[in-house]
């Protein structure tokens, strides 16, 4: 507040009288309360000083040879820009029509003859007061209107580094077809795709609570954490997972994010589908002309601690052409002249009448109807539709680059001994180490199936030494792990080793895994000979084999390498 | 006598507020007002009503803030007729004003 100017303490005031005398009784006046007095005889005078000084005040005569002061005021007036100056008019006039006269071209005040000191001391003070006032009222208008103008240039910074961040993403998909409001970032909409480096497609439709800034801040780790976590192939579990504990982070109480999110994939033409707190999605089937609805199975994102947070995905088969329409709930909620809302009901309608390719179209001019001239920008609408990957391919989007390795070669060795194999599950130490190898992402989850298996193998069968035989007993898997846990709690020695070598050059990366348990081993060379992997049960080697590029047994079957490229 | 051509009381304030320039201000008010009583009567004499309404209001303000009471009502009732045209009361009133003048300066300049 202290860097308002107000008016000086000290106005000036212009007084503008023909008559000498006045102009001496006023001028002592103004000295007397501690102003500045310019005096002028006449209205020429009058506006010269009013130029060239910029009086606070000016005392006018109405009746002045060569400009008179209604003239003066005026010219005064006209000429005051954003000041404002007040006039009052000296006056001994009486007549009604002359004082009218003063009012119309200007005046604030009148002060008649003869002169009172205290009167011509209050309308002073009360100006004074007016100027500051008017001052005050000036400088706050500048200041709202700089923040304004911040707040406007803050906002389009944001939605630039926000559109970078976001991108387009694949939102110009060849099945892709949305409605989103342009400054969608300020009013909690945001819509974000890419292909996971498998071909899949992945959707998000995300609907913040609050609009502007609160919403724009979640939007950022948001598509962010969802660009970079779908180009490395994580699962969609793991992005929401990350999504949820970001958000929940991040934003400030009792904002939130309703989202949607699937992965389409394209080549076994399924659908896997996540929804908190958005408005039931609506998947129609172009062949049986029919639609199921999707309602939400969880809490919004941001909501929940990641330990009761749920990522638990719905799965859906469809065929191409089969259409999956989200929306946030500005479409149901958007209002018409009469206030009412477009709601489930009309839509639901629309799904009913006879079937077409253009729902997509038809619910978007429905709603645009509906609400008329009402605003409805915040209102988002999507429609994915399956196709074949092919039709990526052939308009020229490609699943993106993975990250390249730097040539490297390195190799560790792991020891896991009783206490590690009795207490704990010690692979995700190992996955904490591979999982950022550069580009192993895509195929992390094999790898880890795969060492999950193996690691299990030399436990159950090497180091315990259980025969999976055991399971093909009636009663035989309960059988099986009791005996496991007895054993485990018995365990006073044995281990497992896993050799880890792991070398990339530019062109492709190669991890060589070798396990060895403790164990008898088993007789690999027979089971191989016989190419009997179908059937033997119990140490997964299909599932290994089909994993990994290579899989070796070797020494008397307590040892096994495997070698993943990618 | 004295007492009716100047509203005392009221001419106390502006002594007061005027200090050492009151003696000042009568002489500038002397001066004014017989300047402009010249130029009131050469106005009637060429009949332009204009400007004896315009030059007499300038009196009747100077007379007013000098408390010369009778004098500005004088100076206000030809500033009204010669305002709408008639000077038909001037020759009348003129007399009067000049006589109200000098025992308001007298009185004035006695203080």
């Amino acid at each position: 507040m202290s860097d308002i100017v107000p008016p000086q303490e000290q106005l000036k005031i212009l007084i503008a009288d023909d008559a000498p005398t006045d102009r001496m009784v006023l001028k002592r006046f103004v000295e007397v309360q501690g102003h500045t007095p310019l005096l002028a005889e006449d209205g020429l005078q009058a506006i010269e000083l009013f130029d060239t000084e910029s009086p606070d005040i000016v005392l006018l005569d109405a009746i002045m040879p060569n400009m008179d002061g209604f003239e003066t005021a005026q010219y005064i007036k006209a000429h005051s820009k954003d000041r404002f100056v007040p006039i009052i008019f000296l006056t001994s006039l009486s007549e009604a029509d002359s004082l009218a006269r003063c009012l119309e071209v200007g005046g604030d005040d009148f002060l008649t003859k003869p002169y009172q000191k205290v009167i011509l001391q209050a309308k002073i003070n009360a100006f004074h007061r007016m100027l500051t006032m008017h001052a005050t009222l000036l400088e706050q208008h500048d200041v709202i209107a700089q923040h304004n103008e911040r707040l406007l240039h803050e906002q389009r910074m944001a939605k630039q580094t926000f559109e970078k961040i976001a991108h387009d993403g694949l939102l110009s998909a060849p099945n892709l077809q949305y409605r989103l409001s342009p400054m969608a970032v300020f009013n909690g909409d945001v819509l974000l795709a890419a292909l996971r480096p498998n071909g899949n497609l992945c959707v998000l439709l995300g609907d913040f609570t609050g609009h502007g800034l609160a919403a724009a801040i979640g939007a950022m780790p948001l598509s962010q954490t969802f660009y970079s976590m779908v180009s490395k192939g994580f699962t969609m579990r793991d992005i929401l997972k990350e999504i949820n504990r970001k958000l929940k982070e991040t934003l400030p109480l009792g904002v939130f994010c309703c989202a949607i999110m699937i992965d389409m994939d394209m080549r076994n033409k399924s659908l896997e589908l996540w929804s908190g707190g958005m408005p039931a999605a609506y998947l129609y089937r172009q062949q049986e002309q029919r639609y199921d609805i999707i309602t939400a199975k969880h809490l919004a994102l941001g909501i929940l601690p990641a330990e009761s947070f749920s990522a638990r995905t719905q799965s859906y088969s469809m065929a191409n052409g089969d259409r999956l329409f989200l929306w946030s709930d500005g479409v149901l909620e958007a209002e018409n002249s009469d206030g009412e809302m477009f709601g489930e009901d009309r839509v639901q309608a629309l799904f009913n009448s006879e079937a077409s390719a253009d729902i997509f179209d038809r619910l978007n001019s429905a709603i645009n109807q509906f609400s008329a001239e009402r605003r409805s920008d915040d209102l988002s609408l999507v429609e994915v539709q399956m196709v074949d990957y092919s039709v990526f391919e052939e308009q020229g989007f490609v699943v993106p680059k993975q990250v390249q390795a730097e040539p490297a070669h390195w190799s560790f060795m792991l020891e896991l001994k009783p206490d590690s194999l009795r207490f704990g599950d010690s692979l995700p130490l190992l996955q904490q180490i591979l999982v950022d190898l550069p580009g192993l992402r895509p195929h992390s989850g094999e790898l880890f199936t795969a060492l999950s298996e193996l690691y299990s193998n030399a436990l159950e069968h090497g180091v315990l030494g259980l025969d999976s035989a055991i399971k093909a007993k009636n009663d035989g898997f309960n059988q099986y792990y009791r005996l496991r846990q007895e054993r485990l709690n018995n365990l006073q020695q044995g281990f497992i080793r896993f050799a880890i070598d792991y070398h990339a050059n530019a062109q492709q990366s190669h991890l060589v895994v070798q396990v060895t348990d403790s164990g008898q081993g088993f007789d690999y060379k027979t089971l191989y000979q016989n190419q009997d992997l179908e059937n033997y049960f119990g140490r997964g080697l299909k599932l290994i084999h089909a994993i990994c590029h290579s899989v070796q047994y070797q020494g008397r079957g307590n040892q096994v390498k495997v070698e993943f490229k990618w | 006598m004295v007492n009716s051509v100047i509203d005392l009381p009221a001419l106390t304030q502006l002594q007061e507020l005027m200090g050492d320039d009151f003696a000042e201000l009568v002489q500038v008010f002397v001066q004014d007002a017989e300047k402009r009583i010249e130029q009131i009567k050469q106005a009637i004499t060429v009949e332009d009503s204009a400007l004896v309404a315009d030059l007499v209001h300038g009196l009747k303000g100077s007379a007013m803030n000098l408390s010369a009471t009778q004098l500005s009502k004088w100076c206000g009732q030809l500033e009204q007729q010669s305002r709408v045209g008639d000077l038909s009361q001037a020759e009348r009133l003129m007399p009067l004003i000049e006589l109200e003048y000098q025992q308001a300066k007298q009185a004035l300049l006695s203080l």
